[in-house]
């Protein structure tokens, strides 16, 4: 998946959104990452084809770059 | 006794199977009521006969409600066009017995797909930020066929308790920006579709008598629909609706 094609999913799929994303932004500042998308986004890496993308993986990621380290 | 008139004036709406019965009922309603309508549905020309009705409120979307992808993008255009949603209908359906011991598996899940699967996709599109006003209203049909079972009806019956259970699920996820969503069951009405099912299917006479106000009319359930829709439902989520002449009671004594 390339950077575009995930903040596009990230924007549409996961946070539903039409406010800006960007790799370097925190998860804590992002208002719309909250239980649903944290769901969402195992659903869309699952549906993507990264079947060991878990809730373990994702508690740890930080930053939105983070995310994408675990779809790429 | 009073009367009720909604004002849709300024406001947008998808309706599936908007070419006949209660779809088509409620698309011809909304444009009543001043709504822009982006009516879905296979069989363009009774979509034209639509438009042609209420010229330009009604905007014909000639497509297969299962696919996904036109339909996506035909909800996109309209968007694009005339502005974000203020509410789906999903009217979408097709009525076919199912005898257990008989029944064709591909029309089992063709009432699955289109009943269920195509209304579930619909609320995925509808409910997206980019599609929809914030307090966006939805309104799939369910029937009484979900509480009460009836012989060689089972497919029906599934997908239509299967919408309830999933409205109440999908209300937990949009509520954040107001939107809201809620089914319908309607008994018996007149319609294109329960004409065929009353010749060919195996249905207890005492279905039609049960419905203690008689067999209804489609327009005996649009206003219903018209007021979950408007912002004087906007207090109602996640639940369904019984409009069905007293049918659920079970019969008179």
């Amino acid at each position: 998946m390339t950077e575009q094609e995930f903040i596009e999913k990230m924007q549409e799929e996961v946070l539903d959104t039409d406010s800006e994303i960007v790799l370097d932004m925190a998860l804590t500042d992002v208002e719309e990452w909250d239980s649903l998308s944290f769901v969402s986004f195992i659903a869309m890496a699952k549906e993507s084809g990264f079947t060991n993308v878990n809730r373990e993986a994702v508690n740890k990621a930080v930053t939105i770059k983070d995310l994408y380290e675990l779809v790429k | 006794m009073g009367r009720v008139q909604y004002d849709f004036s300024g406001e947008r709406f998808v309706v599936t199977g908007a070419s006949s019965g209660m779809g088509r009922a409620v698309a011809k309603e909304l444009a009543a009521a001043g709504a822009t309508v982006l009516a879905v549905a296979r069989r363009e020309d009774r979509l034209v006969a639509l438009q042609n009705e209420f010229t330009g409120q009604i905007v014909p979307s000639a497509l297969d409600v299962c696919d996904s992808k036109a339909l996506s993008e035909a909800i996109a255009s309209f968007v694009k066009t005339y502005g974000k949603l203020h509410g789906a209908v999903h009217a979408a359906g097709i009525f076919s017995s199912t005898p257990l011991r008989a029944y064709d598996e591909d029309e089992a899940r063709k009432i699955m797909d289109i009943s269920y699967w195509a209304g579930i996709r619909l609320m995925q599109i509808v409910n997206k930020k980019k599609n929809a006003e914030d307090g966006c209203s939805s309104v799939l049909f369910s029937s009484v066929a979900a509480a009460v079972g009836e012989k060689s009806n089972f497919a029906y019956s599934s997908a239509k308790i299967a919408m309830q259970a999933a409205v109440r699920s999908i209300a937990k996820e949009i509520y954040q920006r107001k939107n809201r969503i809620n089914t319908i069951s309607p008994g018996w009405v007149h319609t294109e579709m329960t004409r065929n099912e009353d010749e060919n299917s195996a249905l207890n006479k005492k279905f039609y008598d049960w419905h203690l106000l008689g067999i209804g009319e489609p327009e005996d359930v649009t206003g219903m629909v018209l007021f979950l829709l408007s912002e004087r439902a906007r207090w109602i989520t996640g639940t369904d609706v019984v409009v069905d002449g007293g049918y659920l009671l079970g019969g008179y004594n």
